[in-house]
């Protein structure tokens, strides 16, 4: 009987070991997780803000130049259709007599 | 006593003889050859003269122009190398039919000539006229979209600009309904571009007889979207001007 107690008693222990082993790697992993996920959430808000803020700064001072090269290239597209305008209005000058 | 032999004498004979002989021959080749270049130039003087100038002028006018579009297909940036390849083998082809037709005026001898070559001169135009045509509409279109693009952007920093101001507590709800309108605007040219990129291509194979008023149609809308740019151009200077407390940029310079 002493005997037989003595093994369920071991084999509680061994199962409530394992569990708390279990908890306390599951508790460890997710602690790992949690800060992980936090850093990674923190770089993103960092990147985001510093990319929000370049790009607030960029657009800032290279909204003129935007619309200078607009204006350039509206410019150069009217030459473009002026000269399509030309070729598709041309009239045939017939060669022949 | 001087002796004298008759072999040289006989020898200073026949060469002197060879020699006149040799003159004259080339001197008749030389007088026909003459004769025959100017029967040829008056003939080509009193009835073909002007034709075959006419003809050169046009041929080389063609010539020029076919050079021109082929060199603006190579330039553009929205056509894929495929459609590039496809637009360059129909201009290779007119172009090979203008030089044949410039080697042919050249050899003309008489009038007939002239005058059979003058209508083929006139029959090749339509279809010259239709390659050329396609092509410089395309390097229109190919223009639109690159300011197209560029307004894309532009609105899309000014977007931008608009946000932050929004964040700080701004009132920009007039400049975002503008904003939105402009997109809109700034979408629709850029489907209409890709309709008529589209509509030119399928002509490549396509009825030459309809190219023309297509080609009329087509360049109207360009016209349109061109006056829709200088819309949009403007309307995005003024939202620079209010956001920023600023001057408008640009758009009074076009």
């Amino acid at each position: 009987m002493d005997s037989q107690q003595s093994k369920s008693k071991t084999k509680l222990f061994v199962v409530i070991g394992s569990l708390v082993a279990l908890l306390i790697v599951a508790g460890a992993a997710y602690a790992i997780y949690l800060t992980a996920t936090m850093e990674t959430q923190e770089q993103a808000q960092q990147n985001s803000s510093e990319t929000q803020s370049d790009e607030v700064t960029v657009t800032e001072q290279s909204l003129k130049q935007d619309l200078t090269d607009i204006n350039t290239s509206v410019n150069e597209q009217k030459a473009t259709h002026e000269a399509a305008k030309k070729i598709v209005n041309e009239t045939q000058v017939k060669v022949a007599k | 006593m001087k002796q004298t032999s008759l072999f040289p004498s006989v020898s200073r004979f026949v060469t002197l003889t060879l020699i006149f002989i040799s003159v004259a021959v080339i001197a008749t080749q030389s007088t026909v050859t003459l004769m025959t270049a100017h029967a040829q130039a008056v003939a080509l003087d009193k009835e073909t003269q002007s034709v075959v100038s006419k003809v050169t002028t046009e041929l080389n006018r063609r010539s020029a122009a076919i050079e021109s579009a082929t060199a603006g297909v190579a330039r553009s940036k929205t056509l894929t190398d495929s459609q590039k390849n496809q637009l360059k083998a129909t201009l290779d082809e007119v172009n090979s039919t203008n030089n044949g037709l410039l080697t042919k005026i050249k050899g003309v001898k008489n009038a007939a000539e002239a005058q059979l070559v003058a209508l083929e001169v006139d029959a090749a135009y339509e279809k010259y006229q239709t390659a050329v045509g396609q092509s410089s509409l395309l390097q229109d279109s190919d223009a639109q979209s690159a300011v197209k693009q560029q307004l894309e952007t532009t609105a899309a920093n000014i977007q931008s600009l608009i946000d932050e101001k929004g964040a700080e507590g701004q009132d920009v709800s007039s400049e975002q309904k503008q904003m939105k309108g402009l997109d809109q605007l700034i979408e629709t040219i850029a489907a209409i571009i890709q309709s008529i990129i589209a509509l030119l291509l399928s002509l490549v194979a396509g009825d030459i007889g309809q190219a023309a008023s297509i080609f009329k149609s087509i360049l109207g809308q360009l016209g349109l979207n061109m006056e829709s740019f200088l819309t949009v151009e403007g309307a995005l200077s003024d939202l620079v001007g209010s956001l920023t407390g600023g001057i408008s940029f640009g758009a009074s310079g076009s």
